[in-house]
């Protein structure tokens, strides 16, 4: 039970991390997330996060379907995603900053656990 | 100042004809409302009747073309009679928007009723047979 | 072309959503706090939230709830026993009178009782209609013959769905304006709040008003069953879902089966389904008659649909008359899977949370677009309202429904909950005393609002309604103390503490927009910081 509720939650990271990701290629929002990166870094990074986004995106559809399957699931990742854009537009209004640090700390961890389930 | 929205503003207009040129874009709006010149009266009145045709016109063409879906799906009867039930509000949406899209009031009827003897006739020629 | 057209669509979704908008939110209110129709209920009831779950056989449990059917009416036309679940702690029974030949049925006729599912004796608990109020509400109104309030429902929905097409036709930047919020630049910034909250939440949107159409659809669109049924709904479900029609009762009377037996039986037969061996509930038909009956209904759900299995015995012999296993048929599990969709019973408590989120969207998505008319009307009345002119009577009468609407309905639905836990235990009909409440306090709150809508009017109700969230905890804390967060944070019940948390985020968001309604008011008033126009004239008010 403890375990798969975490599942639920990487469900949402990935959500949110997808989202920013898209969000980090968009003209209004590229500023408010890029901030502190060098600018030939800058363009390559512009190109490339927002066609990483749909890799979180599916892994987040995966992880739905796999924890609910094919019915529920979907619905939970069209929840998750709803959930997770309320939460950045929010934030990308009333606080930008930590907007790109809760992306930042998602993708953080998203590495984390993926290495970690290689390991284990 | 009010910085005035580039696009994507939900428009309430359509009633009455605007002065000012902003309304520019809008004023053939005006004029598809109504098929008796440009009269604020005669413009009121194709409006409403566009509404009527929304609500009522469309709504008689959902109910026969669902009860002649029901009889012609290629399914059970009670799965046609669901299935075209399912569709119902799919057909009525459709056609709502058909009516205020379409270049007169007159159309908009048009459009409504004459699918809807169409089908009258047919069901009631099915059911005499029957 | 593309330009006319478009704006005949914002015609329609203009006045489609306008005309609708305040009833509208109450359905969508009522709705998703639907969704924790169970979970309310026990708020509600105070008096069980000590009870621990049961840990009992069902058998054990039927065998209780068949001694108290057999107490209390012997000679129904049936009995219902719905059995403890998750989401809901009693044991509940339930049964039909038979009525005389002639008799004009009346609602008066069913009858219902919690037990506990240990001991089958009835749960004291004060009496209240719970999270059901705000279920029957979704839908049927209230005050209203039930007929006419759901035509009314399914009238708003078709111009919901009506109004979600039309908005997506008209919004040219669905995917550049997809997270864009700028808050504090009047119309600017209602636009964006009715965008976002309509884009982001808007597979929901769709979903749930196309289900809750469908939900009712044999009263809106009743002509296939008119055409291949000749009008008989009953033949048309039986059909459907395959069903035998309950026997009619023959009069001789002849003991009943062993029920608890029937339930061990069909948890073997069900052994090893999808979703567990569970029933969910079961019906005896015509009880201690030779014709009995009994069906079981399995619990549980195979992906979206719920389980649809179920059993049907001789309820003298105990033979098993009649199985419906799982569907097949892609019609029937389309249509079980949308109403379960709309329904949410297949989610899980996060997944709930997620359509509660969405259903709050769409609330505010409502609210935003009502308010957004008028924000826009009254810059169209610019040179009349600074020509000291009052608005026009169609402005007014928006302004005051929409401040009665949307900020007297947190008032109204917090009163609910203040009138469970302040009524006195024994009143006279005290369940439907709790609904007057929160009629008369919305009657109030629209009556302050047509008399002066104004940004006063406004940040007073918002105050109110948000305080009134805020303080629900501690008033459950004060009045009934048993259940106060503090305890129920520990040793549950778990939805007792969630529900005094999200009234309090509620009441929390609720005082939020109250102090931003203050807070550009002042600015208004300071000339340096260039107020948008319209917030300024909302002073004229």
């Amino acid at each position: 039970m403890m375990k798969s509720t975490w599942l639920y939650l990487v469900t949402f990271v990935l959500a949110y991390l997808g989202l920013a990701s898209l969000a980090y290629g968009m003209e209004r929002h590229h500023k408010q997330l890029a901030r502190g990166h060098a600018s030939s870094v800058l363009a390559a990074l512009k190109r490339a996060i927002p066609v990483a986004a749909w890799a979180w995106l599916f892994a987040a559809l995966y992880l739905a379907i796999r924890l609910e399957g094919a019915g529920p699931g979907s619905v939970l990742w069209l929840g998750n995603l709803t959930a997770a854009a309320m939460l950045l537009a929010l934030l990308l209004t009333y606080a930008p900053a930590l907007a790109r640090g809760l992306a930042m700390l998602s993708l953080s961890l998203i590495l984390i656990g993926m290495l970690g389930a290689y390991w284990v | 100042m009010q910085v005035y929205d580039e696009g994507n503003e939900v428009s309430d207009t359509g009633l009455v004809p605007r002065k000012s040129g902003q309304a520019q874009r809008k004023s053939d709006l005006a004029a598809r409302k109504s098929t008796s010149g440009t009269s604020a009266t005669g413009m009121r009145w194709a409006v409403f009747s566009r509404v009527m045709a929304a609500i009522i016109g469309a709504y008689v063409l959902t109910l026969l073309s669902i009860a002649v879906l029901a009889l012609v799906l290629p399914m059970s009867r009670a799965e046609s009679v669901l299935l075209s039930m399912l569709l119902s509000f799919l057909i009525y949406a459709c056609a709502v928007l058909w009516v205020f899209a379409t270049r007169s009031a007159w159309r908009a009827w048009g459009g409504m009723l004459l699918p809807s003897l169409l089908m009258a006739a047919g069901l009631g020629l099915w059911w005499s047979v029957k | 072309m593309k330009d006319a057209f478009r704006a005949s669509m914002a015609w329609v979704h203009t006045w489609a959503g306008l005309l609708v908008c305040w009833v509208l939110l109450l359905i969508f209110a009522a709705g998703t706090a639907s969704y924790y129709r169970n979970e309310i209920t026990l708020w509600m009831q105070p008096e069980l939230h000590a009870i621990a779950p049961s840990q009992d056989s069902q058998a054990h449990m039927a065998e209780r709830a068949v001694i108290a059917l057999q107490q209390r009416s012997p000679d129904a036309k049936q009995w219902f026993i719905g059995f403890p679940n998750e989401r809901s702690q009693g044991l509940q029974i339930f049964w039909e009178d038979k009525l005389p030949p002639g008799v004009e049925p009346t609602r008066e006729r069913f009858h219902d009782e919690m037990l506990n599912p240990d001991t089958g004796l009835p749960l004291e608990v004060r009496e209240t209609k719970g999270g059901d109020f705000f279920y029957r509400l979704h839908f049927d109104l209230h005050y209203l013959p039930v007929t006419l309030a759901r035509w009314i429902v399914g009238f708003c929905a078709m111009f919901m769905l009506v109004a979600l097409i039309t908005g997506v036709i008209i919004h040219r930047r669905i995917f550049k304006d997809f997270f864009t919020f700028r808050p504090g630049k009047g119309q600017r910034s209602w636009l964006d709040a009715h965008n976002i909250t309509g884009v982001l939440a808007l597979p929901y949107h769709l979903m749930i008003t196309y289900t809750g159409l469908m939900l009712l659809m044999y009263l809106y669109m009743p002509t296939p069953i008119v055409v291949a049924y000749q009008g008989n709904n009953q033949a048309f479900f039986g059909e459907l879902f395959r069903e035998e029609p309950a026997p009619e009762p023959s009069g001789r009377p002849a003991t009943l089966t062993s029920i608890a037996g029937l339930v061990t039986e069909a948890q073997r037969i069900w052994q090893g389904a999808e979703g567990g061996a569970n029933v969910d509930h079961m019906h005896i038909n015509n009880p201690n008659d030779a014709a009995a009956s009994v069906s079981l209904d399995k619990a549980g759900n195979a992906g979206l649909i719920e389980s649809g299995m179920s059993l049907t015995f001789d309820g003298v012999s105990g033979k098993l008359l009649h199985e419906v296993d799982a569907e097949q048929r892609a019609v029937v599990q389309t249509a079980t899977a949308m109403r379960s969709l709309h329904e949410a019973n297949f989610a899980q408590p996060l997944l709930r949370a997620l359509f509660f989120i969405s259903g709050l969207g769409g609330c505010l998505m409502i609210a935003s677009g009502a308010v957004l008319w008028t924000v826009k009307k009254r810059q169209a009345q610019a040179k009349r309202l600074a020509s000291g002119l009052p608005p026009t009577w169609g402005l007014r009468l928006v302004e005051g429904l929409n401040l009665g609407a949307i900020a007297g309905l947190p008032i109204a639905f917090a009163t609910f909950f203040w009138a469970n836990r302040m009524l006195p235990m024994g009143l006279a009909a005290r369940e439907e005393w709790e609904i007057h409440c929160v009629f008369i306090a919305w009657a109030a709150v629209l009556l302050l609002a047509q008399w002066r809508p104004g940004r006063h009017m406004w940040q007073l109700m918002l105050w109110l309604g948000g305080l009134m969230w805020l303080a629900l905890p501690v008033l459950n804390a004060m009045l009934t103390p048993q259940s106060a967060l503090l305890t129920t944070l520990q040793h549950g019940p778990v939805a007792v503490a969630g529900f005094d948390i999200t009234a309090m985020l509620l009441g929390a968001a609720i005082c939020f927009a109250a102090w931003r309604t203050g807070k550009v008011r002042s600015q208004v008033r300071n000339p340096q910081r260039s107020a948008p126009p319209e917030l300024a004239e909302t002073e004229v008010a």
